[in-house]
């Protein structure tokens, strides 16, 4: 009887370890993701007043002192904890729409340009040439004088600006991929061309593409701050990683507190959103599993 | 090796061991190999694919280090005359190492294609070497490079000095690879399966050259090959490994032709030799020792002319057009398939047979609608295929079905084998649910004699030979009437090639298929087909049943391609009228067609340009 509640332990703890799931960069990815994911979205619940009541008496008031303002006061003595759990609000909607909304725009059309070559082809990718050649800022402060500032503005913007790398990392491995015999198989035996192409070659060119999406989502909660530091992104009163990062800059020798810790967020985001894309690349890719 | 004997060898390989990785992940890549090498002679290392003849090979220069290996135990002892004194090349530092790699010990690759640096000019990459080892100044190492070039039979070598790898053909590469090579005259060079990668007709012209080379400047040959025929045309001694381990060793008259050990007997019964069907109609199993012994032959004897072709190619024409100049005007055009014509009737193979750019894939990929021909026309049981709408030609897309050369790449790596094999009969609406596909993929697997439960893996746990079986299997899923097999067995070891081929024989009487069989590899067309069509230049110029092709060749290039191929005749140093240069190129200026190739009757059924 023992021998068999022993066996069964050690399969249980076997299936643990062998499972897909048992592996660092997923414990970690999620576990960091995870948790600030939930933080922001009890933002609300956590600090009601919203992050932006000033108290000038407690203005830069110096982390670890008090556990009113654990990490600190900015120069408005306004809580910087508070402020990032807020600020994460739109800094991760912000980061993560505009980065998935440019990787699908720009994947779906890298496929089928890529698949296709052609006219088509030609086109899209000139245009792509000319949208590159354009400075990003320049193109901003153009379509926000036309149709006014705001977050919603400032995400379909980013995904216009950044679906043209996407393209062309897609169809860079689109034009090896769709030589290759299993693509030609599938060709052969009457495979339509959507199905050849979702099936067939998307999930060979996921790895880049992975690595590019979570870079890009850090790039983007900066590339925000930029824009509203030029007044063309969220109202100055709303609190964004970002916009904490350029207001602390100022401070730096004196209150290094302010800029730290914003930064700090955004380097967990990313870090937590890097383990999990490395995970899922391996996952993928089924030469992967055989790891040991 | 009686008189050798009193000799001590040049090289003298003792017990060598090869391992690779550490602790628990080491692996024995070559175990206890010895062996000796006498001055002028040949020596083969033959073995299968992983077999770890390439290893010892570059234990011999040293090399392993690159790759991750060691030389684990034993002595590989070579007499430099550069040092003066006997050098164990297993111990040796890297500068010693140095002066003999390249200059007294130098080595041929296998594929011509990657073992040059585009970025530089033959000349300089040649002289590169030559400077190094002898201490030539730049235009003295420039001389001597062009005295090798012309060495090997490269026409207008001065030219040749100036010219970039990729302006090159394979065939003149791997020449210049030979070339570079001997540059230093060498003591010793390796050859590592120097003409695998070639056309049947460039190989004669490469074992030529080495073997002339070898006798003008006394050098000694390691061969490694896979391919028995150049190992009994090229070579003194022979060495036989098995998985990494030494199986038997001797002169080539007696381990070609009174083999000792089972491994080797196996190995040579499995190498398809041409002309040991003279006299025989129908296709034949290749004997497998161990293996059960399939004694029918082939169903189908002679080819039935009476019945109803399954198909039927009528001037069928494949060009591409190549753009170029300011206006992006179509300016050449290459004739990859000019008004080819056969046909192919139930329970047959066709063998469409040629050197690499003859065309012969472009008529199979037409034929499998994933190229649009420019004219002709196909006819599948009388029904004119390029006449129909679009659903419909997909619907014929069912009865053909493509396996391809490559079986590393002609499954998606991401796909499980269970769902690669079922998607055909997924497409065109054989099978819709997933009990139906679990079925399917085990009844495919059944039948290219692979377990069922192989459905789960993905295709990088499979050999080469296990994943062309997939293959066949996925082109089974729709009971084709009609496989083209393009290339199928080319890239298969020896023994494994024998037992595609057996299995594809076998599939054929039980499911009545036909094949069109396309291949540039003679002796196994010899074994394997009805009928055989030689094509050349995108032009069939020999067309007649297997028996009127192999023993009553008209055309001079059918002759020529079964002239080359090299034979299984221990110590036969056949002498062959050597092609000058290269196979022409098919392509051509837009306002200069080829001329068409007038075909005549010879006998019944045998058609030749002549």
């Amino acid at each position: 009887m023992s021998d068999m509640n022993n066996t069964s332990n050690q399969t249980w703890t076997h299936k643990v370890m062998a499972s897909r799931y048992f592996c660092f960069e997923f414990i970690a990815g999620s576990l960091l993701t995870g948790t600030l994911v939930l933080v922001v979205l009890l933002s609300g619940v956590l600090f009601p007043d919203g992050g932006g009541k000033v108290n000038l008496v407690a203005r830069l008031t110096e982390p670890f002192q008090s556990a009113e303002f654990f990490l600190g006061t900015d120069p408005l003595g306004r809580d910087i904890l508070e402020r990032i759990v807020h600020g994460g609000r739109v800094s991760l909607v912000v980061g993560l729409l505009s980065a998935l909304g440019a990787v699908v725009l720009g994947t779906v059309i890298g496929l089928f340009a890529g698949y296709y070559r052609g006219f088509l082809d030609a086109f899209i990718m000139r245009f792509a040439d000319i949208q590159l050649a354009l400075p990003f800022i320049l193109l901003a402060i153009t379509v926000i004088a036309i149709v006014g500032p705001g977050i919603d503005r400032i995400i379909v913007l980013m995904i216009v600006s950044q679906w043209v790398q996407y393209a062309r990392l897609v169809r860079g491995s689109v034009l090896s991929l769709r030589e290759r015999e299993f693509v030609q198989a599938a060709r052969s035996y009457g495979l339509s061309d959507v199905k050849i192409i979702f099936r067939h070659i998307l999930p060979n060119a996921l790895g880049p593409l992975i690595i590019l999406l979570t870079l890009n989502v850090a790039n983007n909660i900066l590339l925000e701050s930029s824009l509203t530091f030029l007044g063309l992104g969220a109202d100055p009163q709303t609190p964004t990683w970002g916009g904490m990062l350029s207001e602390g800059r100022s401070y730096i020798q004196t209150a290094w507190w302010v800029t730290v810790f914003p930064g700090i967020a955004i380097m967990l985001t990313v870090l937590g959103l890097n383990l999990l894309g490395d995970w899922l690349r391996d996952e993928l890719d089924p030469l992967g599993k055989t790891r040991a | 090796m009686s008189q050798n004997d009193t000799i001590s060898p040049l090289l003298s390989v003792k017990d060598l061991t090869v391992k690779f990785g550490e602790g628990p992940r080491e692996v024995c890549a070559v175990d206890g190999i010895s062996f000796d090498l006498h001055e002028k002679k040949t020596l083969a290392i033959v073995g299968e694919s992983g077999s770890g003849k390439s290893i010892s090979s570059l234990a011999m220069l040293g090399l392993l280090k690159f790759i991750g290996g060691r030389v684990s135990s034993g002595q590989l002892e070579f007499q430099s005359s550069v040092l003066g004194e006997t050098v164990d090349l297993a111990q040796a530092p890297e500068q010693v190492l140095r002066k003999i790699r390249g200059n007294e010990i130098s080595m041929i690759f296998q594929e011509p294609m990657t073992s040059l640096n585009p970025v530089f000019t033959i000349g300089s990459q040649m002289s590169e070497t030559i400077s190094l080892h002898q201490g030539l100044s730049k235009s003295e190492a420039q001389t001597r490079a062009l005295e090798f070039l012309e060495l090997v039979r490269l026409p207008n070598a001065k030219r040749l000095l100036t010219n970039y790898p990729h302006q090159l053909s394979g065939g003149m590469r791997q020449r210049v690879m030979i070339a570079m090579a001997l540059c230093c005259e060498p003591k010793v060079l390796i050859a590592d399966e120097p003409t695998t990668a070639l056309d049947v007709t460039i190989q004669a012209q490469i074992l030529h050259i080495i073997r002339d080379l070898q006798a003008e400047l006394g050098t000694s040959v390691i061969f490694i090959s896979h391919d028995m025929g150049v190992v009994s045309e090229m070579a003194d001694d022979v060495l036989v490994m098995k998985a990494s381990k030494f199986v038997e060793t001797g002169t080539v008259h007696q381990v070609l032709g009174h083999p000792q050990q089972d491994y080797t007997k196996a190995l040579l019964a499995a190498v398809p030799k041409i002309g040991s069907m003279t006299g025989t109609t129908a296709p034949k199993l290749f004997d497998i020792p161990g293996m059960a012994q399939a004694t029918k032959p082939a169903q189908v004897k002679t080819t039935d002319t009476a019945r109803e072709p399954v198909l039927e190619v009528e001037n069928l024409t494949t060009r591409y057009d190549i753009r170029g100049g300011l206006m992006n005007r179509v300016t050449h055009r290459v004739h990859a398939a000019e008004k080819v014509s056969f046909e192919i009737y139930p329970g047959e193979t066709l063998a469409l047979v040629g050197e690499s750019g003859s065309g012969k894939s472009t008529v199979g990929k037409t034929i499998q609608q994933l190229i649009e021909p420019a004219s002709g026309a196909m006819r599948y049981r009388g029904k004119d295929i390029f006449s129909l709408p679009r659903e419909d030609r997909k619907a014929f897309q069912k009865q053909t079905q493509y396996v391809f050369q490559d079986p590393y790449g002609s499954l998606n790596p991401r796909m499980t084998v269970g769902e690669s094999l079922v998607e055909p009969a997924k497409v065109h609406g054989l099978i819709s649910t997933k009990a139906e596909a679990l079925d399917k993929a085990a009844e495919l697997l059944e039948k290219v004699e692979l377990p069922a439960e192989y459905a789960n893996r993905y295709p990088h746990q499979f050999s080469g030979g296990q994943r062309q079986r997939l293959c066949i299997a996925r082109a089974l899923a729709c009971d084709p009437s009609l496989i083209i097999a393009d290339e199928s067995v080319s890239a298969l070891d020896v023994s494994v090639q024998a037992q595609v081929v057996n299995l594809l024989m076998g599939l054929q009487e039980s499911q009545g298929l036909s094949y069109l069989f396309i291949t540039h590899d003679m002796a196994v067309v010899e074994r394997i087909s009805h009928r055989v069509a030689v094509m050349y230049l995108g032009q069939i110029v020999e067309i007649g049943t297997r028996q009127q092709i192999f023993e009553n060749p008209q055309h001079p290039y059918t002759k020529r391609l079964l002239a080359a191929v090299p034979k299984l005749m221990p110590g036969h140093r056949p002498t062959r009228v050597l092609l000058d240069g290269e196979i022409p190129s098919a392509m051509r200026a837009v306002d200069d067609p080829p001329r068409l190739v007038d075909l005549q009757q010879v006998s019944d059924g045998h058609f030749a340009a002549l």
